[in-house]
């Protein structure tokens, strides 16, 4: 059953602590008790850090004493509070503080009153989980283009009225978007004479990105438009949605009669 | 509370994490939680936490 049960100790001759080697790092019950030095809080987390794998996660508990409703100690987490990136969310104290089934109340002396005698204080635990994503380099001797071999790059083909706007605003969380709209107000084309004369260079496309476009004009189809992309089709896939045509028609009817009468309204 | 916070601990990583991940516990954890982690993961246990503070590793 122990198998796996393996201790760290405070060994650096034989260089026994692995660096970025745990997956998930977790303490429930140290911290409560550091001395309130930023110089100790700052080497704390940095340890943790590089102990920890590049996407790993840690959980750190404490518990806070409130009396009177004021907090009374444990620094710490306040650093942690401004200094790690926290993935769960926290309610305020003072809300904690109104519901009897988020807190427990101990009587014990914490040397807050000066007869050392016994006082009511409130206890809240706190959770913090926290997670990095390491940062890229600034610089990078690799060519934009060079990623492609390991990952490709996309392009949506966003054909009109099919919920292409959504999908556009969804893949925003995961890409990098280029518009190759020729009236995209997020374009990179004043006017379509740029739109007919230049075109983005796929060379500066790399894994992250994500060309979004109409190709539905003749002479601006896909393989027209980007024939190197259909060529390198391992470094570009292509993807699009399509919708019922019945229902396609209808809304391109509707937002047809929309445009045309904010047009007429315009001129 | 220390029991909620070990709970805590065991199903987030129960829930969350694959077996043999690797695991590291900071400072005394209970025999029942070690025992329940050491089934499916690869647990690990600082035992001397102060050196956390103490230097950089």
């Amino acid at each position: 059953m122990h198998r796996k049960l393996k201790y760290l100790m405070n060994n650096t001759r034989l260089g026994f602590f692995p660096l970025k080697y745990f997956d998930f790092i977790f303490t429930v019950s140290e911290f409560n008790k550091l001395e309130d030095d930023l110089f100790i809080f700052t080497k704390i987390v940095t340890n943790i850090r590089t102990l920890k794998k590049d996407f790993g996660y840690v959980l750190l508990s404490f518990c806070n004493i409130f009396f009177s409703g004021v907090a009374y100690k444990n620094s710490f987490i306040y650093f942690l509070f401004n200094y790690v990136q926290k993935i769960n969310k926290f309610d305020r104290h003072y809300l904690l503080l109104k519901d009897e089934n988020l807190f427990s109340l101990n009587k014990k002396d914490y040397n807050l009153s000066s007869k050392h005698t016994s006082v009511p204080v409130t206890m809240i635990g706190y959770s913090i989980l926290w997670r990095t994503i390491p940062e890229l380099p600034i610089i990078s001797e690799i060519r934009p283009g060079d990623s492609l071999k390991k990952r490709p790059a996309y392009i949506f083909h966003h054909i009109m009225k099919c919920g292409g706007t959504s999908v556009g605003l969804s893949l925003y969380n995961w890409f990098k978007i280029i518009f190759d709209h020729t009236d995209d107000p997020n374009g990179i084309y004043r006017n379509i004479n740029e739109y007919v004369n230049y075109k983005i260079n796929l060379e500066n496309v790399y894994s992250d990105c994500c060309i979004v476009a109409h190709f539905q004009f003749s002479g601006f189809l896909l393989p027209q438009r980007y024939p190197e992309a259909i060529q390198r089709n391992k470094e570009f896939r292509v993807f699009t949605f399509i919708r019922d045509p019945l229902e396609l028609m209808i809304s391109l009817y509707y937002y047809g009669k929309a445009v045309s009468q904010l047009l007429w309204k315009n001129t | 509370m220390q029991n909620y916070r070990e709970l805590l601990a065991y199903s987030l990583i129960s829930n969350n994490f694959e077996p043999n991940s690797r695991i590291l516990a900071i400072g005394e954890i209970s025999e029942s939680l070690k025992n329940a982690l050491a089934l499916k993961h690869e647990i690990y246990k600082l035992i001397n936490p102060e050196i956390l503070s103490a230097k950089q590793l």
